[in-house]
């Protein structure tokens, strides 16, 4: 493919634009904007490109950046990969190649945790409130003076309202709770230290 | 009969200030049960009367309810308003403390219902008799409480790849809670909530500990 728009050496601005383009598609393909258009793109950052022209570079772009994000590059990988961009028929320029570094490296993490949690089908633990009560009036005398946790736990699916779990624990319980909890950590610990 | 019952619904309830100790809306299954009662025989009435007490002390009543459905002529349907309207008329009842509830008050309320008269003395001797059921019937006590956990298990998970991820290699927590009220909840924890998680539950237990000795220190007088 001939590149028109490697005609001339892209003006220092060209690195700001493309890093533009590239928060632009991060915008859509990671983190759930769906009002960046290419449209749009195009009228903020090239508007004297041609659409189709356009269309090549965000294309390309979204191309380099899907392999990067999908092997989860760390600097060393992400290096080796761009520089093989550079050397190739139709790739990139060493420049192009520096702003995509930069980039990744800004946004690596914000982009994996987002797709890590596009592979998140099931009902996840949100966020959880909690307070102690101790009874000071009750029928039935022997319940005075002994705690009461209340945990409102609330668990959703992204772009789903959530449910609001309301719980009683008492002292027992959480006891049996946090043991439990500690044998998952415990269960953890040895899961990442033989990987 | 379903018929009759939808169309009276609208009538009762306008005239007066609600069900006095029923709150001010007479819940349903009562309003059910007053209509339904009126065509029910005497003896049929205090074997009901018996199966609800029973439920509310947390016995089984499978049975019992079994006989009454085949020696009587009521439909499951009449059964089924009976005892649930019947049951959340006396569990109503219960929670009033007997200081301040006083019978007279409580056969008003009935007669506003249209309840026979016999009944609401049946229904008298069991709120204010000796016959008033044990409070340590489950049906008394959990009616202030919100769901426990029952069973709690866990799995830890690794995503080794997803369609969006070639390399995922992150570990994850599902978890599955069994409430107290039968409900079941799946649910994913990802690391970092799993360790505030972690740290809210020892914290709750500190916390808990701590009051306990406060109160334990308090002075008696």
């Amino acid at each position: 493919m001939a590149a028109p728009e490697q005609q001339q050496p892209p003006p220092p601005e060209g690195s700001k634009l493309l890093s533009g383009l590239l928060s632009g598609i991060a915008q859509t393909t990671y983190y759930g904007n769906a009002d960046i258009t290419e449209e749009l793109l195009r009228g903020q950052l090239y508007p004297e490109a041609a659409p189709e022209e356009f269309r090549a570079l965000r294309a390309k772009m979204g191309g380099l950046l899907q392999s990067i994000a999908s092997a989860d590059m760390d600097l060393n990988q992400l290096e080796a990969f761009l520089t093989a961009q550079t050397k190739k028929q139709g790739g990139i320029t060493s420049d192009q190649a520096a702003v995509i570094a930069k980039f990744w490296k800004n946004h690596r993490v914000k982009i994996h945790e987002s797709l890590i949690s596009q592979s998140r089908w099931d009902n996840v633990l949100k966020n959880m409130n909690w307070r102690v009560d101790l009874k000071s009036q009750s029928r039935h005398v022997d319940q005075i003076n002994t705690p009461v946790a209340i945990v409102e736990m609330e668990l959703g699916r992204s772009g789903q309202e959530s449910e609001f779990l309301c719980l009683e624990f008492d002292e027992a319980k959480v006891s049996q709770m946090l043991k439990k909890l500690s044998e998952i950590e415990e269960s953890m610990t040895v899961l990442t230290q033989t990987t | 009969m379903a018929a009759a019952l939808g169309h009276g619904q609208a009538e009762s309830g306008g005239g007066r200030g609600g069900g006095g100790f029923l709150g001010p809306r007479v819940p349903a299954e009562v309003e059910a049960m007053a209509r339904v009662v009126q065509d029910v025989g005497k003896e049929t009435f205090r074997r009901l009367l018996k199966v609800t007490v029973n439920a509310l002390e947390g016995k089984d009543c499978r049975e019992s309810v079994q006989l009454i459905a085949e020696s009587s002529n009521l439909s499951g349907e009449q059964l089924a308003f009976l005892i649930s309207g019947m049951y959340t008329l006396l569990r109503e009842a219960l929670r009033l403390p007997l200081s301040t509830f006083k019978q007279e008050v409580f056969k008003e309320d009935l007669r506003e219902l249209r309840i026979p008269e016999d009944f609401i003395l049946d229904f008298s001797s069991i709120v204010f008799g000796n016959r008033r059921p044990a409070p340590e019937g489950t049906a008394l006590i959990q009616r202030c409480r919100l769901p426990s956990v029952q069973d709690f298990r866990w799995r830890v998970d690794v995503a080794i790849s997803t369609s969006s991820l070639a390399r995922a290699l992150q570990p994850s927590i599902l978890m599955m809670m069994k409430l107290s009220d039968g409900t079941a909840h799946r649910f994913e924890v990802p690391l970092a909530k799993f360790q505030e998680l972690r740290y809210n539950i020892a914290l709750i237990l500190k916390e808990m500990n701590d009051l306990e000795k406060r109160s334990i220190l308090k002075i008696q007088d």
